[in-house]
């Protein structure tokens, strides 16, 4: 069931009428049974992998809590570790492990062979398995009591607003939030709602029709010029950021409308100054999964520079491989390991640069730039992440430079359009959505909020007319076949 | 004193009220004009400015020629010819099948522009996993656009039942798709990824005898949506006047019997008589083409189809002028010629 569908929107008010109807004591049962029937519209079966990992962890941690020595806490420890990432190596890595086994054998001699399975990657798998695993390590640093209630630590799992997608939720903040009461608050439903709606329009409006021209380029990239590609890049830069983050706002927002805080997912990601900043603002909940559970563990920053950037190279491969089973997100998380690891090297370069420029008496424009730069770098690693395979992506990136002189022709927009099959006013729109984005963020930053507390305030008749204006827009300007949330597939 | 949950209701119903407002009254009219502005209706109107006798409502077996054709007239234009004072005219498109019919009948119906007879080819593969549940192939949106395209009250509603995808009725995603079981007879002999295969251009014995098993050798059921869709047809069609001449359109009999001897004819006569039993009321009876062509008549490029050479396309106009007639004016004898 996706969010941006009228079975969502049925679902999700029946949810929230019977909700706020019945006795709080046991809202807990109406949300798990809810969050199960949501996830069971996929693949019903699946539902079985998300009970066996929630009774696994449960039992797991109930046993971490009660063992007399840290031996068998360890051994419970292990016992929840290796159920979820084998539950994730099975469905979602084994036919990667297998085909590289392959080829590794094809190219060695050594004919080795693994028959590939067949299964469906289930929807969400990435996600409930982290959360459940950040619950289990919790219960075994000692930093989180387990929680002895069934019913809530499985919805815990489950709850339907991020289960498929996140934000990947600590037990430490969200499992103390199903045993308080949430009675019905106007303003806190309106608010989520208002997210929700923001959301909607990211999605439906920004990063379906962004995709369009993303999805010509990249399915079908021989012969595109480099003006072309490069593009395309950038359209798809902020098609997945409005498609991920668009569907954080609807989960947050939908979450908020029950009376639950889920974390910030994305903080204007594309305003970064450097690679690192670029990490504390998108995905956060992810991020701070690794920087929690493998990078703090590995050592983090407190250990020699070489071992450091050891750690960093791990965190960003193990990150491009939850993405996804293929190369192209090994090698999309190898290139943020190398902005990282290169980050503190070329710093007094850069600062030299910068003197010798005399940006530093310009201080906006040195920021300008800044941003301009991670960007750049930013879409390079995007280039990776999106291509159909790592020949694509060498192509597309080989292909760059070419092209740019014909910017500077008579026709350029058609000759720019013809090859992407769209018209010149789809490029504009495309444009024209992205400088809205933009704006909107940055008009909300200069006044320190979010735009649903900015709205808000705001006199009625305006805020009636943003309203009905993205009303109207995630209406009327959607495509006509809307995509999937890319993020469903990892 | 309401209470905040009625108050909040309330200020989103009026909200809700407003946006369905301002849809209808500015954006309604301006999808409308977007909605005639697209091929399917600007084919109809085309269609319906020649004031036709006949319309011939056909997928692409109707306009695909063969490369050595000296003509690359349509079976339409053939019609046209052979009817002599009556006019046909034609409402085509790839992949047409009884559902875009039925919406275009509904068009005819609810306008006012009714053309005395309609031609309608039943095509046997139209019924199969390849054809009918193909997404590509679905036209859930298009059917609704062309039912509905005399209200702009309707034309309003298209953004938000597509937006909700409440359009995409049980079209299926391409997965899904991918996952169905084929069927040889009641024998299931794999899924469509194992025989939908784009990779498979090159047309080797075993591909082809697959190919043939995908798009006919499956068991038509009497309660197949599109059989059903024909069988409104009919009924609609009665109630409004216009008589309808249904042919189940020629199919490569000889390659398919040479690849899957004796099980090729057996199943297709088994699902043409589902056909002609869900159909049985209808006058005339389902004109039945299915075996009238040799294997030479079949502009076959990869895999067997219906697409026709000109002498195969000339040759069903003629049958269908003929049945034209006979409906029409009713002294004139029906002719079949027998390969």
């Amino acid at each position: 069931m996706l969010f941006a569908s009228w079975q969502f929107g049925v679902f999700f008010a029946v949810v929230v009428s019977i909700y706020f109807s019945m006795p709080p004591r046991w809202r807990w049962a109406l949300l798990l049974g809810a969050s199960y029937f949501f996830y069971m519209c996929s693949v019903p079966a699946y539902a079985l992998l998300l009970l066996g990992s929630t009774v696994i962890d449960y039992v797991a941690a109930l046993r971490m809590a009660a063992a007399g020595s840290h031996r068998h806490k360890k051994m419970w420890l292990a016992v929840s570790l290796l159920a979820n990432l084998g539950l994730l190596f099975s469905f979602k890595y084994y036919n990667f492990f297998a085909a590289s086994i392959e080829s590794l054998g094809l190219w060695t001699g050594l004919g080795l062979h693994f028959p590939l399975s067949g299964l469906i990657l289930p929807v969400g798998i990435s996600f409930y398995t982290f959360q459940t695993l950040s619950y289990s390590i919790d219960v075994y640093r000692g930093t989180l009591q387990p929680e002895r209630h069934f019913g809530r630590y499985a919805l815990y799992v489950s709850f339907f607003p991020q289960l498929v997608a996140g934000p990947i939720e600590r037990a430490a903040s969200l499992l103390p939030q199903f045993r308080r009461h949430h009675d019905f608050d106007a303003e806190r439903v309106a608010s989520g709602l208002r997210q929700m709606t923001w959301g909607l329009f990211k999605k439906v409006v920004i990063a379906d029709n962004l995709a369009v021209l993303a999805n010509t380029a990249y399915n079908d990239p021989q012969g595109l010029a480099g003006v072309h590609l490069a593009i395309a890049t950038v359209f798809f830069a902020f098609q997945i950021y409005c498609d991920f983050s668009g569907y954080s706002d609807i989960a947050i927002g939908a979450a908020r409308v029950l009376g639950f805080g889920l974390m910030t997912n994305f903080n204007q990601p594309y305003t970064a100054r450097s690679v690192s900043e670029f990490w504390s603002r998108w995905h956060i909940s992810l991020s701070t999964w690794f920087r929690d559970y493998v990078y703090i563990p590995l050592g983090g920053s407190r250990v020699s520079v070489q071992r450091w950037q050891i750690n960093l190279i791990i965190v960003f491969l193990v990150s491009g491989l939850w993405h996804g089973a293929k190369w192209t997100f090994v090698i999309w998380g190898a290139l943020h390991a190398c902005y990282m690891v290169a980050s503190p090297a070329t710093k007094p370069w850069r600062a030299q640069l910068a003197r010798a420029l005399r940006l530093d008496r310009v201080p906006r424009l040195q920021s300008v730039l800044q941003r301009l730069a991670v960007f750049g770098l930013v879409c390079m690693a995007w280039v990776f992440f999106r291509a159909n395979s790592v020949n694509d992506a060498f192509y597309i990136l080989g292909r760059l430079p070419s092209g740019w002189d014909q910017l500077l022709q008579a026709g350029a927009l058609s000759w720019i359009c013809l090859p992407l099959r769209i018209a010149p006013t789809d490029l504009v729109f495309g444009f024209g959505l992205i400088a809205l984005l933009l704006t909107a963020e940055a008009m909300f930053k200069v006044r320190g909020g979010h735009w649903g507390r900015e709205i808000a305030v705001r006199f009625w008749p305006v805020r009636w007319a943003v309203y009905g204006l993205l009303l109207l827009s995630i209406i009327n300007l959607g495509t006509p076949k809307p995509a999937p949330f890319i993020y469903f597939q990892f | 004193m309401r209470s905040p949950a009625l108050q909040l209701l309330a200020k989103l119903a009026a909200l809700l009220v407003a946006v369905a407002l301002l849809q209808v009254v500015l954006v309604g009219p301006m999808w409308h004009h977007r909605i005639w502005a697209g091929k399917d209706l600007r084919d109809f109107k085309a269609c319906m400015a020649r004031q036709p006798d006949v319309v011939h409502l056909c997928d692409s077996s109707n306009f695909w020629t063969g490369p050595e054709d000296a003509d690359h007239g349509r079976i339409s234009d053939y019609l046209d010819q052979q009817l002599g004072p009556l006019v046909a005219a034609r409402l085509d498109g790839g992949a047409f099948h009884a559902g875009m019919y039925e919406a275009f009948l509904d068009l005819m119906i609810a306008t006012g522009r009714r053309p005395r007879a309609l031609v309608m080819p039943i095509n046997l593969r139209s019924f199969s996993l390849e054809w009918d549940l193909k997404p590509a192939y679905a036209f859930e949106e298009r059917m609704h656009q062309i039912r509905h395209a005399d209200s702009v009250l309707a034309s309003a509603a298209i953004p938000v039942l597509r937006t909700f995808q409440w359009m995409e009725g049980d079209t299926l995603d391409q997965q899904a798709f991918l996952e169905c079981p084929v069927w040889l007879g009641t024998n299931q002999v794999g899924k469509v990824e194992d025989f939908d295969n784009p990779a498979s251009r090159q047309p080797t014995p075993e591909r082809v005898r697959n190919r043939l098993i995908y798009y006919y050798l499956y068991p038509l059921e009497k309660d197949h949506r599109r059989l059903a869709a024909f069988r409104r047809i009919s009924d609609k069609a009665a109630a409004a006047g216009i008589r309808v001449v249904f042919y189940i359109t020629p199919i490569d009999f000889q390659t398919g019997e040479r690849h899957l001897p004796g099980q090729f004819l057996a199943q297709v006569r088994a699902n043409i008589r589902v056909v002609q039993e869900t159909l049985a009321d209808h006058q005339p009876p389902v004109l039945d083409l299915s075996t009238a062509l040799p294997s030479r008549d079949f502009a076959t490029e990869d895999y067997p189809n219906e697409h026709l050479m000109e002498a195969g396309r000339r040759f069903v106009a003629e049958q269908l002028a003929w049945e034209v007639k006979r409906v029409l004016e009713p002294r004139q004898e029906s002719r079949m010629r027998v390969p």
